[in-house]
């Protein structure tokens, strides 16, 4: 009898909880995560290659172009806006999510998948070409790509695909160039240890969120990337909004079809200039060797004092070490 | 937002549940020990989202004829950041129907939980509803156990830094999650008392689709029952 009316207690309290309390919808736009480009028209945005991008750029129109390429899959340029500063150099920069991914349209995992084989030569190769035709102004101007980390492994397949039309290369801490040095340093940036809090942070998450739509996703994402002592002591980078779904099938992809980022690389014939940190413990020296020797000619630069976001995020790097480099390379190109 | 409301409601309900006589054990052998009231107490380690050890205290009665389990379950993971999350589980278990060594046993639990990283801050009230069925002798058992795990209700809240990415609304918000898993247990009694016992499965999110982070649970225990006088 304790027990039934226990469980009545229950049900009325239960049902007092449910009714007393204003809940919000997951779904709701801006409720977890902020708008894409296609909810908010306020924001910067163009329709390129089939998919409103969250874009924008800075400098003079006919300058020489520098697109800047966020990590990911799935990241955004938010952290990227240091490079920004080229614009007062002489230089026009390019911005742009990549399609899926922070601000820019969303799209179904089929949308990727379907693509098979040419996922990333349809959907990321052929969306920067896009980006570049978008921005250039006349047919003599200039290409750089900068790209970091996911978006150096893109700007460097992008580079062997289409060697004429890029006039100098950046790349920072690509995570590997062929999959399997992919597949080796995901491995060990995200070998955790197994009673870490860092751990128990991406595990735990799981019982509370779960897969539904491209809001929850992002969000539940978005809250996993805080903090990753493998690869830097910086706190997570700046972002707006992950990108869930092009992640998991960008990296599905890859798998299946072992992406090789560093074909057509080795015909390459201009510097490339290759960035790594000091205090990325997954990115050593020997590692830095390793995926540098895709390139034939090439610069290498240890940023000190900084993990895998600080050579763009540590103010004090970007000043004094990152920029400068940078400036000096496009310069001379 | 009426948040105080809401924290009024559920803290009477989560006082309710803490001092009713509670618990469950996950774990049980329906053929030991059946005829005298028992008071279980236990402890158990192993991965369940995450890395976790747990404490469980029991009560074992009869009810509609039939055995019953209450109690209450608390676990936590490991971590650098103590008691930031943490899971509590109560609620009862009954054998609902049985013939010689085989029974099938139903388990309802009410989940209060809690996480905790840089970014946010999350509540969660939930339920797990398992069956269990399986072949339970007086010295061991084997059994196949498959539940959900639903989280119903979860209160977010946001940090300094999260903010300084996004300012993702606080607040109240309902079906944020769901788990289903399967698998297997089994025990055996090292004399009268003391109850060992393994049990792991398997993983999947709501959608069918997706899997969680750790995909797999895995538990190792330990029991030791009580005598609580006869029925």
């Amino acid at each position: 009898m304790c027990c039934l009316s226990g469980r009545i207690l229950l049900i009325l309290l239960a049902a007092a909880v449910f009714t007393g309390c204003k809940t919000y919808p997951l779904d709701e736009d801006g409720n977890l995560v902020p708008e894409t480009v296609d909810e908010d028209p306020s924001l910067p945005s163009a329709l390129i290659h089939g998919a409103l991008l969250h874009t924008e750029a800075f400098g003079a129109v006919d300058s020489p172009l520098v697109v800047a390429l966020h990590g990911g899959p799935g990241a955004d340029y938010r952290y990227l806006l240091p490079f920004k500063d080229l614009a007062d150099h002489g230089f026009r920069v390019v911005f742009y999510d990549q399609r899926g991914a922070g601000l820019s349209q969303r799209f179904n995992r089929d949308t990727y998948i379907r693509e098979g084989r040419e996922a990333v030569n349809h959907l990321v190769y052929d969306e920067l070409k896009a980006v570049i035709d978008h921005y250039r102004v006349k047919p003599n101007q200039k290409v750089f790509l900068l790209g970091h980390s996911w978006g150096g492994m893109l700007a460097t397949g992008f580079t062997g695909r289409y060697p004429n039309l890029v006039n100098g290369l950046v790349v920072m801490e690509p995570g590997g160039l062929t999959w399997a040095d992919v597949e080796t340093y995901i491995k060990e940036s995200r070998s955790f240890k197994f009673f870490s809090e860092t751990l128990n942070d991406v595990t735990a998450l799981d019982q509370f969120l779960t897969a539904k739509d491209h809001e929850l996703m992002d969000y539940k994402m978005g809250l996993t990337a805080t903090r990753n002592d493998n690869t830097g002591p910086e706190y997570v980078a700046p972002f707006w909004r992950n990108g869930a779904v092009v992640f998991n099938a960008l990296i599905d992809m890859g798998e299946k079809y072992k992406i090789d980022f560093s074909e057509g690389i080795g015909n390459y014939r201009q510097p490339v200039l290759f960035f790594y940190s000091e205090l990325n413990k997954v990115y050593t020296d020997s590692w830095a060797q390793r995926i540098s020797s895709a390139f034939p000619i090439k610069e290498l630069t240890k940023v000190p004092g900084v993990g895998h976001d600080g050579i763009v995020t540590n103010a004090n790097a970007w000043t004094t070490v990152t920029l400068p480099k940078l400036i000096t390379y496009f310069k001379s190109r | 937002m009426q948040t105080t409301s809401c924290i009024r409601y559920i803290t009477v309900i989560s006082i309710f549940l803490l001092t009713t006589h509670a618990m469950h054990a996950q774990v049980n052998n329906w053929s030991a020990d059946n005829k005298e009231k028992q008071h279980i107490v236990g402890t158990a380690f192993g991965a369940d989202f995450g890395v976790v050890s747990s404490f469980v205290y029991g009560y074992k009665t009869r009810m509609l004829k039939r055995p019953v389990i209450t109690g209450i379950e608390f676990s936590f993971p490991y971590g650098e950041k103590k008691m930031d999350d943490w899971k509590v589980k109560t609620g009862g278990q009954i054998r609902v129907i049985g013939t010689g060594p085989w029974a099938l046993s139903a388990r309802v639990q009410f989940v209060t939980r809690r996480y905790q990283n840089d970014l946010v801050r999350m509540i969660g009230f939930g339920s797990d509803l398992a069956l269990t069925g399986g072949y339970y002798k007086r010295r061991w058992f084997a059994a196949a156990e498959a539940g959900f795990d639903k989280a119903i209700v979860t209160q977010l809240g946001h940090t300094e830094k999260m903010r300084e990415n996004y300012a993702a609304r606080d607040g109240w918000y309902m079906a944020t999650g769901g788990n289903f898993y399967y698998g297997v247990q089994a025990g055996f009694h090292a004399g009268r008392r003391w109850l060992f016992y393994l049990r792991g499965g398997k993983m999947m999110e709501q959608d069918l689709k997706h899997s969680p982070t750790l995909p797999l649970y895995v538990q190792i225990g330990i029991n030791r029952t009580f005598h609580a006088g006869r029925r």
